[in-house]
């Protein structure tokens, strides 16, 4: 994506002047942009902040936004990938309020199919209110989604031992063991889809640059040999 | 698009052109434009008129008015219908529904009424007419010491005939005298001497006062015509008509039995003024007239006869145009004074000549407006010149939008063209959705029912017009003169002379402005930006607690809330009802009894006023007593609204006039009117039923209520105690003699009421001979009991001997409404400052007619007057004004191509209401229906600041920023256009608002509403719409995290960059398709 084609050059410098604002796809942009069109400017600052940007991406402080937790023991080299607390509760959350939405959503359809049926009375606010309850259903019927979550990340632990990982999730008989060359990124329907053989255990959106960056890194240090 | 916007900015000889057009043609529609009082509105209502001399209510009601009513059920597009029946007449009135076309629906009602299959036979023709849209333009008295009407009424047609010769005015109405009539008039003792009966007086008349032809003689020579022409034109030329006639010779002519006189008819119809008896005029302008050109010609007319006769001068009564001058002077220097100050705050906040160039869009949208505005059929009026302020503020809102833009783009190093041609374009989506948004909830207006959406419907109109032209202008004219002015050119360090010297002096200001601005966007606006998104929260919880506060506040009455405005009025309208029959004179003594209190309450105003008027605070009273002998009334005309002080309304004068007069005993009804009402009488109800004694009963029991509130004055019915009528009733010798009672009645009415021998058109009036007793003869009960009575055989017996009689009141009128019998009950508030007419009708409705309704149970209420007004102005609104938001959230929808962000910025307009609220406490209004349009008005202007904030951060999002930084960002940099684009509207309307001018009163609210809600909407626009972007933003990243389990980057979830990927994503696509032949092939 390349966002500043159309802009001039001095349109790119009044952009550059604001880079702190901008996301880190958007600098990186504007950092190939100006090199492209081989504008005259200084691009130490842009490029600060670029780096700045990547170690945090090295650090996979990212990961914790996928709702992992990254932990490596820098004496063993054993690296632990759990799921946050946080991650979970939301997944708990995700099932509260998705059973409820989704029953609001069913109550609804059920009372329009009434409108039509001839026992509840014609409106169009009714109507309105009807059709604004069913879509909060169908958005809570995604959100149940957070049930298959929660059965398998709950208890989820995957560790790196050397080339031995471990991966103990929910719908695994206990704890399985895999070679770190198993492990994998495919894109998939949007998404970026961490996996080990065909068990996924974590996904990312494929547009955005920073969890791309995030799973490569992550790929690359449970892959790589101490 | 673009090409268009490129041609003229690159040939801007063809925009000079367009300019040149708008100059001329604007300037010859402003001066062909007519001007009236209020918008010209088209007749919604058919009016049918029933003539039944002789005959009682419940005889007009029975025999034609059920019948036609009965016809006219179910018609398609009828509104509703009323009627009255009285003495000798009734009128239908037949609503139609808005939007029907009032023609065809006359030949509809013709139809219906043309079905009905008998009327009674002494019924003359009925007149079905549409009721025309006339406006009242001025009017004057003819008086002159002891002159007497016959003279009087002369000159008032010689005065008519004249007028009429004028071009431009046609409608003309000579009031103030009684109908002509000759009298043949009889006594018993020639009756009987001669052996006559009044139908035989009656035939001789009509048989013999002829005209007529009795074919031609064709011989060899010549043709010859045969005519009787034996018409008499004046009673005493009917004198010698032969009566009977004997072979013996013996010849009864009129004069021997009856006295021929030409005479008024008995209904007392007398006008006073300023004491001597006066004929009114009465001028009147039609759609097509000028209210000042008809007024202006008039009065040259009256000042020409005044100094040719000095015996009689015409007067002045009231005179509308001198009030419509005043109020379009004053509206237009409001005009004038709001076109300054938005001119100072651009010059001030803006690049001097982009100032210069925005400001020029002004007097070119009005021109276009003028252009268009007579296909529309507007006029100079009190409306329209609004809708001209409302407008001001808002026009120049666009050209802010572009020309700063334009110069941005000038600033990132284009050429003038270049930057022209593409800060137009770039700005061209939240431009034409601001003028739709706009044009959309002002349209509102043209769909409300009900006198306020006849009226405020040129409000929109104006609005409209100018608003299209004004994107004209600011999409072509304006980038076309920006891209050529040298506003758009590096600063030479050269001395300037002229207008470029003037322009460098005025950029001294504009630094300042800039100064100001800058400060108030970095120190002022910047951390509190800051922190509303850091606090969100808590700034939200401010904005609903301030909405608490309001409502709390409307609720204890803090802010005023009424349903209508007062309109001011320069008139005060003394009515006099005495119980029916009751002898003129003693009408007469009363209402001149009052009379005297209004010279005193006139002198003690004056004397008040003295050194703030000029001569007497009551230009003239009209005394006028009739129609009938028992009513009566006062018409004071006070000096024209800008010549008296504001403290003295006309509701204060008839407070005081009042109270000056104290209670008259024995009145039926009196009522001190100080107009002013706006649709209505502020409560009037209607009991509905046919069992007239529970209907009666019900009214008496809701008038003592009304009677017994402390707030309300002037209550009055229509169904007033009737006449006392003798009701006959036959003896059984009365039948043994061969009479019957409609034999008998026959003859009582010729003698007492007249038999009309026949009736001609004698000038311009129709005279009408009556035959009936001298008034001697008919002056007393005792007379009745004497009269003979004729039998079949000839005999003449009195009546006494063959009737009795009882004396019982009976109906003055009969009134229905939808077929069903009404009685309505009016009255006005005494002091609309402390009590609204919609409280009054929500106790009224749920602790006064409840206990009522229980009582009757055959009767059912109906709210009129603004009542029914407030209903239909409100169904009206409701459909329609959900509508046009919908309409306005698809546009704005489709703009941003955003489902959320519209929403985000609709609900800005709850909040701002608190602001209107406050608005109109502050400047001492009550919220009214007015202020509601305002509201409306405001929806349509205030999302317009948030269309651009919302394009600036889509801008920013497109060009990488993150979520937080191009929200803030978004704000701040918008934060010039959208501070200029709100105090240049409220700068606008600011003079109208200040406004101390009782005439522009009615108004104010309205541009309150505006002026207030876009005061703060600036202030939501900058603060609480980030909020709710980052709020909406929020619930998309929240749910989508519950959905997926895990957190997406803020911007993703926003459309804008949704679309960047979604573009990126084809664009990736469409290279794999272009490349896969080749991989093919490899």
């Amino acid at each position: 994506m390349n966002l500043y084609k159309n802009h001039t050059p001095r349109e790119i410098v009044a952009v550059l002047e604001h880079s702190d604002k901008l996301t880190y796809e958007a600098k990186l942009n504007l950092l190939d942009t100006i090199r492209n069109k081989s504008i005259d400017v200084s691009t130490e600052k842009l490029e600060e902040q670029i780096a700045h940007k990547e170690v945090a991406i090295a650090n996979l402080e990212n990961l914790e936004e996928l709702g992992f937790h990254y932990e490596e023991n820098t004496t063993t080299g054993e690296i632990i990938v759990k799921r946050t607390s946080k991650a979970k509760i939301m997944d708990v959350i995700s099932i509260v309020l998705g059973v409820l939405l989704s029953l609001v959503g069913l109550i609804a359809f059920w009372l329009l199919v009434a409108i039509f049926t001839g026992d509840n009375e014609f409106g169009l606010d009714k109507l309105f209110i009807y059709v604004l309850m069913i879509t909060a259903g169908l958005v809570g019927f995604k959100m149940l989604s957070g049930i298959e979550r929660f059965l398998d990340f709950n208890n989820f632990l995957l560790t790196k031992s050397g080339d031995e990982i471990t991966i103990k999730k929910g719908g695994l008989s206990g704890a399985q063991t895999y070679h770190s060359t198993q492990l994998g990124i495919d894109e998939e329907e949007g998404e970026l889809v961490f996996h080990i053989d065909n068990i996924e255990f974590i996904r990312a959106n494929q547009d955005n640059l920073v969890q791309r960056r995030t799973l490569e890194t992550l790929l690359l240090k449970m892959t790589a040999n101490r | 698009m673009r090409k268009v916007i490129e041609y003229f900015i690159k040939y801007h000889v063809a925009v000079n052109v367009i300019v040149l057009m708008f100059v001329v043609f604007g300037i010859y529609g402003a001066l062909s434009l007519n001007s009236s009082f209020f918008p010209l509105v088209d007749s919604k209502n058919i009016n049918i008129s029933v003539a039944y001399p002789g005959a009682s209510p419940q005889e007009v009601e029975e025999g034609i008015v059920l019948k036609i009513e009965d016809n006219l059920k179910g018609l398609d597009g009828v509104e509703r219908v009323t009627s009255t029946s009285r003495e000798n007449s009734g009128t239908i009135n037949v609503e139609i529904e808005k939007g029907k076309d009032i023609d065809f629906m006359l030949l509809e009602v013709k139809n219906a009424v043309d079905r009905v299959p008998s009327f009674p036979s002494g019924m003359e023709p009925l007149v079905v007419a549409k009721v025309e849209a006339i406006r009242q333009t001025i009017s004057f008295s003819i008086s002159g010491e002891n002159v007497s009407l016959e003279t009087l009424k002369q000159i008032g047609r010689q005065v008519e005939n004249d007028l009429r010769g004028i071009d431009g005015i046609s409608q003309i109405a000579v009031s103030g005298y009684p109908e002509e009539e000759i009298e043949i008039a009889v006594n018993e003792n020639s009756l009987l001497a001669y052996n006559l009966s009044f139908a035989d007086v009656s035939q001789a008349v009509s048989t013999s006062n002829i005209l007529t032809t009795g074919g031609s003689i064709k011989t060899e020579a010549e043709e010859y015509l045969i005519r009787a022409n034996n018409r008499a034109y004046y009673g005493d030329e009917l004198s010698n008509v032969i009566v009977r006639s004997d072979p013996s010779g013996r010849t009864i002519r009129l004069k021997d039995v009856a006295e021929v006189r030409d005479r008024f008819s008995e209904t007392p119809n007398a006008n006073y003024f300023n004491g001597n008896l006066a004929v009114n005029v009465t001028i009147t302008s039609t759609n097509t007239e000028d209210l000042i050109g008809a007024a202006e010609k008039a009065k040259e007319y009256i000042e020409d006869f005044n100094a040719k006769y000095n015996n009689v001068q015409l007067a002045v009564v009231s005179d509308l145009s001198i009030t419509l001058v005043q109020r379009t002077a004053l509206l237009t220097e409001n005009a004038i004074v709001g076109m300054l100050l938005v001119l100072l705050f651009l010059s001030v906040f803006l690049n001097t000549r982009l100032a210069f160039w925005v400001a020029f869009g002004l007097p070119v949208a009005f021109l276009g407006m003028f252009m268009l505005a007579g296909y529309f059929n507007v006029t100079i009026n009190v409306l329209s010149l609004f809708g001209m302020i409302i407008v001001i503020g808002i026009l120049v809102d666009d050209g802010i939008v572009i020309a700063e833009n334009i110069y941005q783009h000038y600033e990132r190093g284009k050429t003038p063209i270049q930057a022209a041609v593409d800060g137009t374009m770039e700005v061209l989506p939240p431009i034409l959705s601001a003028i739709t948004t706009t044009i959309l909830a002002f349209g509102i207006f043209l769909f409300l029912d009900g006198r306020i959406g006849e009226f405020f419907g040129e409000v929109s109109v104006i609005v409209m017009l100018t608003l299209l032209v004004s994107l004209v202008e600011a999409l072509i004219i304006l980038p076309a003169h920006l891209a050529h002015s040298k506003a758009l050119r590096a600063q030479s360090n050269k001395p300037k002379k002229g207008v470029a010297k003037l322009f460098s002096k005025l950029r001294y200001i504009n630094e300042f402005g800039d100064r100001i601005m800058v400060w108030l966007r970095d120190r002022v606006y910047s951390p509190v930006l800051r922190f509303a998104l850091d606090y969100k929260f808590l700034m939200f919880s401010i904005f609903i607690a301030f909405i608490l506060l309001t409502s709390g506040s409307f609720e204890a009455g803090i802010i005023r809330g009424a349903f209508f405005p007062r309109v001011a009025s320069d008139n005060v309208r003394i009515s006099l009802e005495m119980p029916n029959g009751t002898n003129a004179a003693i009408t007469d003594s009363i209402i001149s009894l009052i009379e005297e209190k209004v010279i005193e309450t006139n002198k003690e105003l004056t004397e008040k006023y003295k050194n703030e008027i000029d001569g007497p605070m009551f230009e003239n009273i009209i005394k006028n007593i009739g129609p009938g002998t028992s009513t009566a009334s006062l018409s004071i005309n006070l000096l024209p609204g800008e010549e008296r002080p504001n403290e003295v309304t006309s509701d204060i004068v008839g407070n005081m006039i009042q109270e000056k007069v104290g209670p008259v005993i024995g009145k039926e009804s009196l009522v001190y009117g100080g107009g002013g009402n706006f649709g209505g009488s502020p409560v009037a109800v209607s009991l509905l039923g046919n069992n007239i004694t529970e209907l009666k009963a019900a009214k008496e029991e809701l008038k003592k209520s009304l009677e017994t509130n402390p707030v309300l004055k002037d209550i009055t019915d229509n169904d007033p105690a009737g006449i006392k009528e003798i009701r006959l009733e036959l003896n059984e010798s009365a039948y043994s003699l061969g009479l019957n009672l409609q034999t008998v009645m026959a003859q009582v009415r010729a003698g007492f009421f007249g038999a009309q021998a026949q009736r001609f058109q004698r000038g311009q009036d129709e005279i009408r001979v009556w035959v009936r007793y001298d008034r001697d003869n008919r002056s007393s009960i005792s007379n009745l009991d004497d009269m003979r009575i004729t039998t079949p055989s000839g005999a003449k017996v009195p009546l006494n001997e063959i009737a009795s009689y009882t004396i019982e009141r009976g109906d003055v009128a009969v009134n229905h409404l939808e077929g069903r019998r009404e009685i309505q009950i009016l009255a006005d508030l005494k002091n609309p400052k402390e009590v609204s007419a919609t409280d009054v009708m929500t106790d009224l409705r749920t602790n006064v007619m409840p206990e009522i309704l229980s009582k009757y149970p055959t009767v059912t209420p109906s709210y009129e007057g603004q009542n029914r007004e407030a209903g239909k102005l409100t169904d009206s609104l409701i459909p329609v004004g959900l509508t046009v938001l919908l309409l306005i959230y698809i546009v704005i929808a489709f703009t941003f191509r955003s489902y959320s962000q519209p929403l985000m910025l609709l609900l800005l307009i709850p909040l701002s209401l608190p602001a209107v609220a406050w608005g109109h406490w502050i400047h001492d209004f009550p919220l009214n229906i007015l202020s509601m349009l305002g509201i409306i008005a405001l929806i349509g202007i205030m999302v317009n600041d948030g269309l651009v904030l919302i394009g600036k951060f889509n801008t920013n999002l497109r060009e990488g920023m993150t979520f937080e930084d191009a929200i803030f960002d978004a704000g701040r940099s918008r934060f010039r256009a959208i501070f200029l684009t709100s105090i240049t509207t409220i700068a606008g309307l600011a003079p109208l608002i200040f406004e101390e001018s009782r005439q522009a009163q009615f108004l104010i609210p309205m541009a309150i509403s505006i002026a207030y809600g876009i005061g703060f909407a600036t202030v939501l626009t900058l603060v609480m719409l980030p909020i709710f972007l980052s709020f909406s933003n929020w619930v998309k990243t929240t749910t989508d995290m519950l959905q997926k389990g895990r957190k997406t980057a803020r911007e993703n979830q926003e459309r804008a960059v949704k679309e960047m990927e979604e573009e990126h994503e084809n664009d990736n696509q469409e290279l794999q398709v272009a490349f896969k032949p080749k991989t093919d092939i490899a």
